[in-house]
């Protein structure tokens, strides 16, 4: 079977278990990104499938082939870094040539045809006999990306690519990596911690937290479905509100109550609530999901507002000690004072319940 | 604030060309935050001056004392009789021509010459590759060999430990000769043909700078070995496109110390051959010579040949620089 695999894989550093059981399947041509924050495990997880680490147990699959005993060399992979990785001993040419000199089996002209392909693609033509240290930030991690580009590779790896480069130099290579994921048609794993790239580039995108994958879903499917309450303080910008609150069941209506204020729930909560000890539940509540209420509303202090370009990010501290993070995108809050208090209330149909005590979303019936 | 008022180069010479005299005694109130002080932005810029004097005349003076006056003297010295009880007499190329003719004197270049380019063949390319195959080992085991390869011994007791090894009659090497390999009885440092690549032979062994190739290793990024083991590339690959490169400017910056070093051999083989560098000064060295020359009170003669000696070296290490330029890269 084409593609990529990885099967449970368990990385131990010392004391700490840095992967711990992950696992996730890459169609051909399929763009999957493996997203979390620092000390997750995600570029632990890369270093392994490239064969840079030896899992202590789990499989790597790469194209239909085991590879999880070979050397790195011997993995047929393309590969490009957060530190690009070149030589600076060599110019532009001699560093997109490389893995094809290395690997042997290509004529000169083959290597200097492909070479200078790739650099007319991603605009190094101009550079290819000059030194690597010679180059910006953008250029070196293009002629990194030139290097992969050359080689017929069975996957491609990003690692943080994108992470050194200023925001403008950013968006060039982004559309560099995926014009060339497009063209290979070969599996890409990706891995990143900043979501708006993630979801930019990603088919599907994987939140990986403490060694294992939390959700793989597309961006929609992680912001508004987020499978466990980790991934719904971690996905969005600002992410979901997440306020614990108590279910009341009146037998005809259902309703949760957050910091003294009633919300009312759809009917398809019923199924998953009957079986919650106390009726403790974890609110969810979106950030744009919000409206300015008359005040019979959650009630809370304005702490900041940031305006941003088409949107308004509202926090505001509520008399329990809660925060609430509050987009509005319509202009509805109109003037809004630090100091003030502001009353919101939530569609309910936008809210997700969450069970405390195994941090796991509730699902609808 | 306080800074950038040091760095004003105009406030600096002002105070100090108007009181010359008060530079050297009093160095102002110091550690004093400068708004004590009266003139305010004056004080530090020539306090610092006076300092910076004051920390190099030292090392000024000593390098002049110590290190310019006797060269240039020696320079000097080696145009004269360089007499001893009666005034100098000025006696021109004299000294550098009975040096020319001395056959001893040519026999010690040739001793030299073969000295230098056995020990920088056998010694000097061999810790590179030592040092770029340790660094592909597991942690431990480098930690370990770095202990054990790079184990501070000392010079005098490892001299004496190979004077031992090498006797003709009960050392080491002769047992292993005879004994292990089974050959007839070898002469070691007693042969003229052979003492000096025995000379060179502890010199394998015994290589600090290892220890610098080693470090320079360490600093490559591990990202570079990454990528390349990625790329496909094996251990001679990686050698080539990446390890060497990096060394380039550390060996060339050793290999002109390895030449100096060489060319000027001395205790190493005075010690193992005793002054003369038997047999039949075999493995007497120039600078062995000269302080012959010197312990026969044959000051100009011996000066004229450490001039001949440092033009050498001088156009060695030259021609080193022309065909190992520095890597502009690191």
């Amino acid at each position: 079977m084409p593609g990529l695999e990885v099967r449970d894989l368990v990385k131990r550093l010392g004391d700490h278990t840095a992967v711990d059981g992950l696992g996730f399947q890459v169609e051909e041509g399929e763009f999957f990104v493996l997203l979390g924050p620092s000390g997750c495990g995600k570029s632990t997880t890369l270093r392994i499938v490239c064969g840079l680490e030896q899992p202590d147990a789990g499989r790597v699959v790469v194209a239909g082939r085991d590879v999880t005993a070979l050397p790195p060399r011997e993995r047929n992979l393309g590969m490009v870094f957060q530190e690009y990785g070149l030589y600076p001993s060599m110019d532009v040419f001699g560093n997109m040539a490389y893995g094809l000199q290395a690997q042997g089996g290509l004529s000169e002209d083959e290597i200097r045809r492909r070479v200078e392909e790739a650099a007319e693609r991603l605009g190094l033509t101009p550079h290819l006999a000059s030194p690597v240290t010679d180059l910006s930030g953008g250029e070196q991690q293009r002629v990194a990306l030139g290097r992969a580009m050359v080689k017929d590779a069975d996957a491609y790896l990003y690692d943080e690519p994108l992470s050194n480069l200023d925001p403008k130099m950013r968006h060039r290579v982004r559309r560099d990596i995926l014009a060339m994921h497009r063209d290979k048609g070969k599996p890409t794993v990706y891995v990143t911690h900043d979501q708006t790239e993630a979801f930019a580039m990603g088919d599907r995108v994987a939140v990986v937290a403490r060694g294992k994958v939390q959700q793989i879903g597309p961006a929609t499917e992680l912001a508004e479905n987020p499978a466990n309450m980790f991934v719904a303080s971690f996905i969005g910008s600002p992410p979901m509100n997440l306020l614990p609150g108590r279910i009341r069941d009146n037998g005809s209506a259902l309703s949760v109550e957050v910091e003294d204020t009633l919300m009312e729930l759809p009917e398809h909560w019923r199924g998953s609530l009957a079986g919650l000890a106390g009726g403790q539940v974890v609110v969810g509540l979106p950030p744009g999901s919000f409206r300015i209420s008359a005040g019979n509303g959650l009630k809370g202090e304005i702490a900041d507002v940031e305006a941003l370009i088409g949107e308004t990010v509202v926090r505001l501290r509520t008399p329990g000690g809660a925060e609430l993070s509050v987009v509005f995108r319509d202009g509805e809050e109109g003037q809004l004072r630090v100091g003030e208090t502001l009353s919101v209330s939530a569609v309910s149909n936008d809210a997700r319940l969450f069970d405390p005590a195994t941090e796991r979303a509730l699902t609808r019936d | 604030m306080a800074a950038s008022q040091q760095h004003t180069p105009v406030e600096e010479e002002a105070p100090a060309a108007a009181r010359p005299g008060e530079r050297e005694t009093a160095p102002g109130p110091a550690g004093g935050p400068p708004a004590s002080t009266k003139p305010g932005t004056q004080k530090p810029g020539r306090r610092r001056r006076v300092e910076t004097t004051l920390f190099t005349l030292p090392a000024f003076l000593f390098q002049l004392s110590w290190g310019w006056y006797p060269m240039i003297m020696a320079f000097v010295l080696s145009f004269t009789d360089a007499a001893l009880r009666r005034p100098v007499q000025f006696t021109g190329l004299e000294s550098y021509q009975r040096i020319w003719d001395d056959p001893l004197v040519a026999q010690s270049f040739r001793v030299t010459a073969v000295y230098t380019v056995l020990s920088i063949t056998l010694t000097f390319f061999i810790p590179i590759f030592v040092a770029i195959l340790l660094m592909e080992m597991s942690r431990r085991h480098i930690r370990w060999m770095m202990l054990l390869w790079f184990l501070p011994l000392s010079g005098v007791a490892s001299t004496v430990l190979f004077r031992y090894m090498f006797n003709a009659q009960y050392g080491l090497f002769q047992w292993v000769a005879t004994k292990v390999l089974g050959l007839p009885p070898q002469p070691f440092l007693n042969s003229a043909d052979q003492v000096l690549f025995w000379l060179v032979v502890p010199g394998i062994l015994f290589f600090g700078p290892g220890l610098i190739y080693m470090a320079t290793l360490q600093s490559i990024p591990a990202s570079y070995f990454e990528a390349a083991e990625i790329e496909g590339a094996g251990f001679w690959r990686k050698m080539w496109t990446i390890s060497l490169p990096r060394l380039r400017p550390i060996i060339s910056m050793l290999l002109i110390f390895a030449i100096i070093g060489s060319t000027q051999a001395f205790e190493f083989p005075t010690i193992m051959t005793g002054a003369e560098g038997s047999p039949g000064g075999a493995a007497r060295t120039v600078v062995m010579y000269l302080f012959q020359l010197l312990q026969q009170l044959r000051y100009a003669d011996a000066t004229a040949l450490g001039v001949y000696l440092f033009v050498i070296t001088m156009t060695l290490v030259v021609i080193q620089r022309r065909f190992f330029r520095e890597d502009p890269d690191t």
